[in-house]
């Protein structure tokens, strides 16, 4: 039980740090929305436009720190985010509601078909250890790790879109319809090689973590006991081993979920996708604020929920901790 | 070490990072022209002249990606330096002293692990003045270090239990000659791991915020070649090579320490071991 | 080859600025046969569409002033920057009376909102005293000049009334959008109103919203007979340039607006029969030095420096020759299209020539040294490493950047390039901190006046260490600021003109800032379906953005038509 308060007061201590940098970090940022304005129209939009829109946007009445600061929270902890300042006047919740379904749409298959397929050949390629299969798995998994996910999305762009036709070129549908039946083809049509693009560059994490943390288990007295019992490779494999490595795979996922991040951005920048990673790029490049700041606690958030929810597995799967009180 | 240089891994990661170090090394040899040099017709095709053609601004295409080895070993290593120091002092000073700096210390650790990395450099980048190498290093580091961090913490908490720490401070030794000597001696297999790994981290950081044009995307660098190669609409042109190249060549270069940093830890860690 | 003929084109174009203000009507009648129907399809990377279609609102996204201000509500005129006419809309006609300071304004009859109540002189009134109450709407700042008043004298007469006179207000009073008084005057808060059920005298009316997608009908109750001749319109949002770009090569879409890299071997050489672009020049890219403080406020060093740069080379690098250099005349600043009536051959013959040997004697004549491949000040030091300022992602400027610090070594002077976010770009250019700046020129116009005026008016500059509007330069001078002063005291060519040659010279021998390459409107169209586009043998629109705040499109919406 202490084992649980314990964690419950970190997530909120944690979660409320990331609350304040997260209210900090746009303000340190040089420059105004106006400026990005300015630049964005290169001399098409007049000073006094400018000097308007500033106006309308309440850039020009600057509170209190402490005070925007207090607002800050009560907002965030009622879900008003306000107004985005590149899409004024567009809600920031309404923008989240219109992007979040298709990054988690792409996120999550690929991360449901990387993780099984990642798992599957780790597990076996611990278990052939120093086969011919073992010896492949490992640089392969190495180098789809160190993929550069926006050169991998271009390339395939250019060849198996551009080139071959294959796939569409960019964006989430080209239907104005998302409902009916031919808005569905097109947007499964869509999100295939984005989803299959991120598929592929998380599956060496999990091929690598699922292969050692095997690895580890098997060196474990219960695993080397079982086998010693004569139970079956296969049934000590996948009852024992596997199983217990599958844990430390999920959990590490859950404290790479911020790095995941990092890589949809750059594949739905590639590929134009509308998700909310590719709108948090724009929103830190044109600095509108609220939206970036929506976003960022959207994050922060699936990753701290992600990893104490990983923690509580841990707490019922793993007996040893219960009593250990490990940190 | 000699079971490390047994380690088919470790050799291959060690001939790769070999390979690209020479050609850093020697890029100024080997590079037929000035990688900075615009005065060359734009995007001309491969020839004998131009083996690679030229970019969209002109220059040599080869030089430009051989002279690139230079930006990103560099960054790969100054920045793993950088992190692995910081890595080492969190580590100890979090797991090894334990109590309210621990409890400080992890939050802010994991503070950092929570928030999203990349658009976090850009917002950092952003407000940093000068846009050198340092800047790089600087940026790469502050949003890398945390993973490390908390392996190495776990790490020297383990230790801390250990007998033979309980023995040298039961003989009254002096706190830092304990760190110095040994606890820091037994990361040593950890932080070699963190080293390269912070390595793959720093080759493909640096090279996607060149490719989306943050930091200075005058640097001669895989990830410019790549910028500049969308920039220039490579792909209506239907030169592909620009943008084939550079990416292998941050593909073997990340491989290469990504091999090296899973060896250290076959190595490191008696149950990963062969046999 | 294919681009030394397609620069010939584009200067050309730029030079024929003498077509008569033709009412948008007479443009497309004189062609044989007309096709109705078809939908026009508008492609741009806006990211996103909010659902907003207030059109005083300054929506920071282009997207709502692009078809809120082009398909749905209408300006009094058009204000044609290639030709240096007014088209006109809802106004007919205009005269200055009272010395300068009386404006009427006849506005036309039988036009009904698309609700079907009557538009009158009442809702042009509305519109404006709507401003000057809710100065956040006012994005062309007219309560900022001596405007005192607005009244509808009756249903087709309005009267702007100044406290002195200011002839150039004209075109940002004819560039205003009208909006209906009997809705508007309802509101309680129009800076958030979005909308959503927009009633306005424009030819097309919103069918559908959604976030990447805005589809608009015709309105059946449109003022001008027949038109248009399209059916619809549809505008989509894209992510990114090159995803437009994509989607005009394909001759999927038929308008963008978009800077192409190399468009003559990428985009046109897609399909060279549909894919075109026509790219007049209506200002200027500009090489600003702080004329304040530091080593540029010697004049010998800018002179050397404007001697140095070849500025052909300069435009072939960053524009693949698709866009002329500012060599030679353009030095004034004039932009081409307009040197043939502003700049008297008197100065025409005083533009410089590239030079940097010349360049090198006037240095040392005025005490600087080269020593050791390096320049060193009057005062004996070496003059430091200079940062060229460029913002980070614009592939031309930092060509541009590229290409003069590499010429600048001829004569001693090394450069670095300083790329930053568009913010800190734009805020150290307003703020003086830099060495050397690549940016634009403000007030594209039909007349040199607002390019000068934001380029080297004091009122647009600040004491060190304060920000600028957009004298990035900062330079001051009485003489300037008396010259345009006098310009906008008097609605006489004549007066102006000598105003404005007296500028000019300034330009050349004060080199308050040296310009480099003309900055065109990038428009991009695909003859694939539709046809009737404007061209430089027509240019009844200068090639305006879908997104361009004065309604510049709609002339486009009006007169395209099916093949």
């Amino acid at each position: 039980m202490r084992y649980i308060i314990r964690r419950v007061l970190l997530l909120l201590l944690t979660g409320w740090a990331a609350l304040t940098i997260n209210f900090a970090l746009p303000r340190l940022m040089p420059g105004s929305p106006i400026q990005v304005m300015a630049a964005k129209y290169t001399g098409r939009l007049t000073p006094s436009a400018l000097a308007a829109i500033a106006q309308a946007l309440g850039l020009k009445n600057k509170q209190n720190v402490f005070v925007q600061y207090w607002t800050y929270l009560g907002h965030t902890l009622t879900g008003n985010f306000g107004y985005s300042l590149s899409e004024y006047p567009t809600k920031v919740s309404t923008l989240l509601a219109q992007n979040l379904p298709w990054t988690l749409g792409l996120v999550g298959f690929a991360t449901v078909v990387a993780f099984v397929l990642g798992t599957f050949i780790g597990a076996v390629a611990a278990w052939r250890r120093g086969s011919l299969f073992d010896s492949i798995v490992v640089p392969t998994g190495m180098m789809l790790a160190a993929m550069p996910s926006f050169w991998i999305s271009t390339m395939a762009i250019y060849f198996l879109s551009y080139k071959l036709g294959w796939f569409p070129l960019f964006g989430g549908s080209s239907s104005g319809s998302l409902t009916s039946v031919a808005g569905l083809g097109s947007i499964l049509s869509h999100a295939a090689l984005p989803a299959m693009v991120l598929a592929v560059i998380s599956l060496g994490g999990f091929m690598l973590v699922m292969r050692n943390t095997t690895v580890s288990v098997m060196s474990d007295d219960y695993v080397k006991f079982a086998r010693a019992k004569g139970l079956r490779n296969f049934t000590v494999a996948s009852r024992y081993a596997a199983r217990n490595a599958t844990l430390p795979v999920v959990t590490n996922f859950a404290l790479a979920l911020g790095t995941v991040v990092a890589g949809t951005i750059f594949v739905e920048y590639v590929f134009s996708y509308p998700g909310i990673a590719n709108l948090l790029y724009i929103a830190v490049t044109s600095e509108d604020y609220p939206l970036m700041q929506a976003i960022f606690l959207v994050i922060v958030l699936a990753v701290l929920l992600a990893n104490f929810v990983a923690d509580m597995l841990y707490v019922v799967l793993d007996p040893r901790i219960r009593v250990g009180g490990r940190a | 070490m000699k079971g490390f240089l047994h380690n088919k891994k470790a050799l291959a990661g060690l001939s790769i990072i070999v390979f690209f170090g020479l050609v850093a090394l020697l890029a100024p040899l080997l590079d037929p022209y000035n990688p900075n040099d615009f005065n060359f017709m734009p995007w001309l095709g491969p020839s004998s002249a131009h083996w690679l053609g030229t970019t969209g601004q002109g220059q040599d295409e080869l030089s430009w990606l051989l002279y690139s080895a230079r930006d990103s070993m560099l960054i790969a290593l100054s920045t793993a330096g950088v992190i692995s120091v910081v890595q080492l002092l969190f580590g100890i000073f979090s797991g090894y002293t334990g109590g309210l700096t621990d409890g400080v210390l992890s939050t802010v650790t994991n503070v950092f692990l929570v928030l999203p990395g990349l658009p976090l450099l850009i917002v950092i980048d952003a407000y940093l003045p000068n846009k050198g190498t340092v800047t790089t290093v600087f940026i790469l580091t502050i949003t890398g270090w945390a993973w490390g961090a908390r392996v190495l913490r776990s790490q020297a908490i383990s230790l801390r239990d250990r007998p033979f720490m309980e023995a040298a401070r039961m003989s009254g030794e002096r706190r830092w000659r304990i760190v110095l000597f040994n606890v820091v001696p037994n990361m040593f297999g950890v932080l070699a791991a963190n080293f390269f790994g912070a390595a793959v981290y720093a080759v493909l950081t640096e090279a996607g915020l060149l490719f989306l044009g943050v930091i200075n995307v005058n640097t001669i660098s895989w990830g410019s070649m790549l910028y500049w190669a969308q920039a220039g609409s490579a792909m209506l042109e239907n030169k592909w090579l620009p943008m084939l190249l550079p990416g292998v060549c941050i593909l073997l270069l990340g491989t290469g320490f990504g091999l090296l940093n899973f060896a250290v830890d076959e190595v490191a860690d008696p149950r990963l071991r062969r046999g | 080859m294919k681009k030394s003929r397609l620069l010939a084109v584009v200067t050309s174009s730029a030079a024929l600025s003498l077509g008569l203000a033709a009412g948008p009507a007479l443009a497309a009648d004189r062609a044989p046969a007309v096709r109705h129907g078809g939908i026009l399809h508008v492609v741009m990377p806006w990211n996103n569409i909010p659902d907003n279609f207030n059109p005083l609102n300054p929506g920071t996204n282009g997207a709502t002033a692009g078809g809120t201000g082009s398909a749905l509500y209408e300006p009094l005129m058009y204000d044609n920057v290639v030709t240096g006419k007014f088209t006109p809309m809802l106004a007919t006609n205009y005269a200055w009376t009272n010395g300068g300071t009386k404006l009427t304004v006849g506005i036309r009859q039988g036009v009904r909102w698309s609700d079907g109540k009557p538009f009158s002189a009442r809702d042009v009134a509305f519109t404006f005293n709507y401003l000057k109450k809710y100065p956040a709407l006012d994005l062309n700042g007219d309560w900022k000049t001596p405007l005192t008043s607005v009244r509808a004298t009756n249903d087709s007469t309005v009267v702007f009334t100044y406290s002195k006179a200011d002839s150039v207000v004209l075109p940002f009073i004819m560039g205003q959008l009208i909006v209906p008084q009997h809705l508007w005057a309802k509101l309680t808060d129009p800076t958030t109103f979005t909308n959503l059920h927009p009633v306005g005298t424009g030819p097309f009316v919103l069918k559908s919203w959604s976030p990447t997608q805005v589809a608009y009908g015709k309105n059946p109750n449109y003022w001008m007979q027949g038109r248009p001749y399209v059916n619809g319109l549809t505008m989509t949002a894209v992510k990114s340039n090159q995803t437009a770009q994509l989607l005009m090569m394909n001759g999927e879409a038929a308008y963008t607006y978009d800077a192409i890299t190399d468009p003559v071997h990428t985009y046109v050489a897609a399909h060279p029969a549909w894919n075109k672009f026509w790219w007049p020049v209506t200002g200027l890219n500009v090489l600003y030095m702080n004329t304040q403080s530091g080593p540029f406020s010697d004049l010998t060093l800018r002179k050397a420096i404007a001697m140095t740069i070849n500025e052909d080379v300069v435009a072939q690098r960053a524009y693949y020759g698709a866009i002329p250099s500012s060599s030679g005349v353009g030095q004034t600043g004039v932009v081409p299209g307009q040197q043939a009536q502003w700049v008297p051959k008197s100065v025409a013959s005083m533009a410089p020539t590239n030079d940097p040997a010349g360049a090198l004697k006037l240095l040392e004549s005025n005490g600087y040294k080269l020593e050791g491949g390096s320049l060193a000040g009057p005062n004996g030091q070496a003059l430091p490493t200079f940062k060229i300022l460029v913002g980070s992602g614009w592939t031309d400027f930092i060509s541009i950047a590229q290409t003069i610090g590499q010429q600048l070594q001829a004569i001693g002077i090394h450069s670095t390039i300083d790329q930053e976010p568009w913010s800190t770009y734009y805020g150290s250019a307003q703020n003086g901190q830099y060495d050397l700046l690549v940016c634009w020129s403000n007030g594209n116009n039909a007349t040199p006046y607002y390019e000068y005026y934001y380029l080297l008016s004091s009122a647009e500059s600040a004491k060190p260490g304060a920000a600028v509007n957009t004298n990035y330069g900062r330079f001051s001078n009485n003489y300037i600021d008396g010259l345009l002063s006098s310009y906008a005291a008097t609605t006489k060519f004549a007066q102006q003109k000598a105003a404005m040659v007296a500028i000019e010279k300034t330009m050349l021998t004060q080199v308050p800032a040296i310009p480099l390459t003309g900055r065109p409107n990038f428009f991009d169209y695909s003859t694939r379906y539709f046809t009737g586009w404007p061209s430089a043998s027509n240019p009844y629109n200068a090639g305006e953005a879908p997104d361009a705040f004065n309604g510049g499109a709609e002339q486009i919406y009006l007169n395209v038509h099916l093949k």
